[in-house]
């Protein structure tokens, strides 16, 4: 591909707004080095991703920068294109496996970015890539009297479709996750850039296809208020559901295996930002009439000692072993019913998780947090 | 020729000085030299702004010397009581452009400075010489008394300076004030303060004395009023009215004009101002009114007129029997008082459809507040507290509770609202007789008699103005309508079989 108009309509356009993106030849580094200095490219286009990630920004924060299509976006834009590309099936082959080679180290390349620090960096590279994990491929498969043939990502023929009856005509559809797809050589562009843009890793937790969330590079979303708020309301989306903590559990587990790869400071903020979690737990049941029962949301998460969302509801009161100021965030005291509700939900903890479990987890949160004893 | 002094230093050539305990050489005067008499102004204004005058205002005197060859100089001699009075005098007088010595009877020494920090000794005193030798590092100079200026005198006759924004007083500087009035004035003030509820004190003073202009058997008082807590409002209408002087108090018996301030810290040279007199210093005027003290005010306020009825009052004799009744009919009449606030419209029935298309235009917030009552003399509409009327039909506003009267009109006579209320008897049908107690809302209308309202007639607007809605079920579909989020699809297009035939390498970085 040579046109830089036809990449932004038919690939960052839909990227950005939703539809089909098309991948078709690969993008050399040289062509994208030219195309920096191309940009804006086609103007309409290039308008109607900056007004599409305008929109999606503002839902995340009232007053979002100012976001234009740059070198970085169309860097990051063009190593997903050569991720995908790799898993083309014109790619295939053994007579390829070389340019595939080159191809992913192009794409590797092109994802490569520094961990964003600001505000902007975080939302211009959330709002360009925010679908990524919604991406899917569906693959056809078609199989008729005489035999079959797959089609993936593409329409099968439509001679191979005719009368189905008489052919006896099968047609299957499969979506194939981003996961899925950008598997093998790719792989190493997606965690690239999974890397590179942490807020939709963070915000995107759920998804059921994705790579392991890390809780390296988050530092910048946690020191930004309205964007860890955002992320809150994403990991906490329903707490009248039985899986009220299920999302934020796994954030609690993805901790529990970063313990001791974050810098000190870094597993505080972390630590203050899962007991602020659960403090909005707490506050959404202080309308409750007997504010010391045990609570409905938590009970489901507890059920299961070993799991995430045990972990989640553990942390506030392993925070308290080592540090009353950690066990809950300021201001908690002020409100008598949130407070009443906050002690009764780690009342409710220390009832159901051993005292052994969370001596243990106690411990490790010392370690992590670089508290000398 | 002076001699730097060393710390510990007892022996010295100079008479009458000695070191004191931080070994700093003191005499029992000070003399602070000036050219002028304005650098001992100067030198006043400075030292009494940063501590008192009042301790070496006995021993204080200002000498006009002479020397020798003729230059004259003022001589400021001050106790030299410590060296801290001396050192923050040796600071002002360099300030003030005079130089520092120190001494008891004729010789003076130069008090100490940053290069000798325990003083100077003077190695050759000289031969016996006039009232008074000031050995400096020049030399000696030797001055002759030529009279003395009495430092009341100084401080009387200075001018008082203006201070911009200083005539805006905060509520500290308004809780006292002194007004001087011209005798003319007098009444007229004393009613205007006494209107506004301030507390007021007057005494009639007349100055020591009196104006060179003022006539034989003139008798050249003024009226001296104490105002407590004078509004600001006030005190702009009072500003600048001839013949009134506001006056702040700087201490018990000292006033200075509002707006001006003296030089000098009159505070700081209480003790020049005798407690048996009263200064009011004049800072437009320029001058100085000392009033024989101390004054004794009395109470403003009952220098008010009071009338009396001249006639005795005639007790009549009151027949209930035989009298035709007196009644006074109620009217409307024009009126120019300011406007009440609407509560209320009267709308023709011809403008109902007008109305009606009101109720389509306005926002809900708009009609929330509204009720009707349809009545045969038109729709009568009334809006709650806090909500704008319809701008329809005849405004009404609200005479007394319950008794509307058209906008730009009132009641005559005018009577209180309760005779007026009492005075309104109800027509009350057989069938509401029984609910005779319920509210009413009456109206006189421009034309036509009054009339009244059940307040119960009353509805909301918007209740009266909605039609049956006939609501019809709606049909379920089997099909949910798709909504959501659009799906972001990977599509694969064709490309050839080579489209990866020579991709580069990647550069090295």
């Amino acid at each position: 591909m040579t046109d830089l108009g036809q990449f932004l309509r038919t690939f960052v356009r839909p990227l950005v707004e939703g539809g089909d993106i098309h991948v078709g030849e690969p993008l050399e580094l040289d062509t994208v080095l030219r195309w920096e200095t191309e940009l804006p490219g086609d103007g309409e286009a290039a308008m109607a991703i900056d007004d599409a990630r305008a929109a999606a920004a503002a839902a995340l924060v009232v007053k979002p920068p100012a976001l234009t299509f740059e070198a970085e976006e169309l860097r990051l834009c063009a190593a997903l294109y050569d991720a995908l590309v790799l898993a083309h099936p014109a790619s295939e082959g053994f007579t390829k496996r070389r340019a595939r080679r080159r191809l992913a180290d192009t794409a590797a390349r092109l994802a490569t970015a520094g961990a964003p620090e600001t505000r902007r960096e975080l939302l211009s590279r959330h709002t360009l890539l925010a679908r990524l994990y919604a991406l899917h491929r569906i693959d056809v498969h078609v199989s008729w009297w005489t035999g079959r043939a797959d089609y993936r990502g593409q329409a099968p023929p439509k001679r191979l479709l005719l009368w189905p009856s008489v052919r006896r005509v099968r047609e299957e559809r499969t979506e194939i996750p981003v996961t899925d797809v950008l598997a093998g050589e790719a792989r190493a562009s997606l965690l690239l850039l999974a890397a590179a843009t942490p807020l939709t890793d963070a915000l995107a937790l759920g998804a059921d296809n994705r790579p392991r969330f890390r809780w390296q590079g988050k530092r910048a979303i946690l020191e930004d208020p309205d964007l860890a708020r955002a992320v809150a309301y994403a990991w906490l989306p329903d707490l009248h559901a039985d899986d009220a903590l299920t999302v934020a559990g796994r954030a609690a587990a993805a901790f529990l295996e970063d313990w001791g790869k974050l810098p000190g400071a870094e597993a505080r903020a972390v630590l203050a930002f899962f007991v602020h979690l659960m403090t909005i737990v707490a506050l959404a049941e202080v309308g409750l009439p007997d504010l010391d029962a045990p609570s409905p949301v938590l009970a489901p998460a507890l059920r299961d000692p070993d799991g995430g969302g045990a972990l989640l509801c553990a942390l506030p009161n392993a925070a308290a072993r080592i540090e009353p100021a950690l066990q809950a965030p300021p201001g908690v005291s002020a409100d008598p019913r949130l407070l009443r509700r906050f002690r009764a939900h780690r009342l409710q903890v220390e009832k159901s998780v051993s005292a052994e479990k969370l001596r243990e987890l106690a411990l490790r949160l010392r370690t992590a947090l670089r508290v000398l004893p | 020729m002076l001699e730097r002094i060393s710390l510990g230093q007892t022996r010295f050539s100079m008479p009458g000085v000695a070191p004191d305990a931080r070994g700093i050489v003191l005499g029992k005067l000070g003399v602070l030299s000036f050219p002028s008499l304005d650098g001992v102004v100067s030198w006043l204004r400075l030292y009494s702004d940063e501590d008192g005058l009042d301790d070496l205002l006995p021993g204080t005197h200002i000498l006009r010397a002479r020397t020798p060859l003729g230059s004259r100089a003022f001589l400021l001699v001050i106790p030299a009581a410590s060296s801290y009075i001396l050192d923050r005098a040796a600071r002002c007088a360099r300030l003030a452009g005079g130089a520092t010595y120190t001494g008891t009877s004729r010789h003076f020494v130069r008090y100490r400075d940053e290069r000798s920090p325990y003083g100077y000794d003077v190695g050759d005193l000289g031969g016996p010489g006039p009232d008074m030798v000031l050995h400096g590092e020049d030399g000696s100079i030797a001055y002759a008394r030529d009279g003395e200026v009495p430092i009341a005198t100084v401080v009387f006759r200075l001018s008082l300076r203006r201070v911009p924004g200083a005539e805006r007083l905060d509520a500290e500087g308004r809780a006292l004030l002194y007004i001087s009035v011209a005798a003319g004035l007098a009444y007229g003030l004393l009613r205007y303060l006494l209107r506004a509820r301030v507390r007021a004190e007057v005494a009639t003073v007349s100055p020591e004395d009196p104006s060179a202009f003022t006539a034989p058997g003139e008798p050249g008082e003024i009226l001296l009023v104490r105002a407590h807590d004078v509004p600001e409002r006030l005190l702009e209408a009072l500003r600048g009215v001839p013949g009134v002087t506001l006056f702040r108090p700087a201490s018990e018996h000292i006033a200075v004009e509002v707006g001006w301030a003296h030089p000098v810290a009159l505070s700081s040279v209480a003790s020049l101002f005798p407690r048996d007199r009263f200064y009011l210093f004049f800072g437009a005027a320029d001058r100085l009114e000392i009033v024989r003290g101390p004054i004794a005010f009395s109470g403003a306020d009952h220098l008010l007129p009071v009338k009396v009825n001249a006639p005795p009052p005639v007790s009549a004799a009151v027949s209930k029997e035989g009298l035709p009744p007196i009644e006074i009919p109620i009217r409307l009449i024009p009126t120019l008082s300011p406007p009440r606030r609407v509560v209320a419209s009267l709308v023709d029935w011809s403008e109902a459809a007008r109305l009606k298309q009101l109720v389509y235009v306005l926002p809900p917030p708009v009609l929330r507040g509204h009720e009707i009552a349809l009545t045969d003399r038109g729709l009568l509409l009334l809006c709650r507290e806090g909500v704008d009327v319809l701008p329809l039909g005849a405004l009404l506003t609200e005479a007394a509770p319950g008794l509307l009267i058209p906008l730009g009109m009132d009641v005559t006579p005018r009577v209180p609202t309760e005779v007026l209320g009492a005075a309104i008897e109800h027509q009350l049908a057989a069938r509401s007789a029984a609910s005779a107690s319920q509210a009413r809302i009456t109206v006189f209308p421009h034309d036509g008699a009054p009339f009244f309202v059940a307040s119960s007639d009353f509805q909301p607007l918007e209740r009266r103005a909605l039609a049956r809605i006939r609501v019809p079920p709606a049909a379920s579909v089997a099909e949910p309508v798709a909504a959501g989020e659009p799906s972001t699809r990977i599509v694969n297009d064709a490309v050839g079989r080579f489209a990866l035939w020579g991709f580069p390498k990647p550069p090295s970085e």
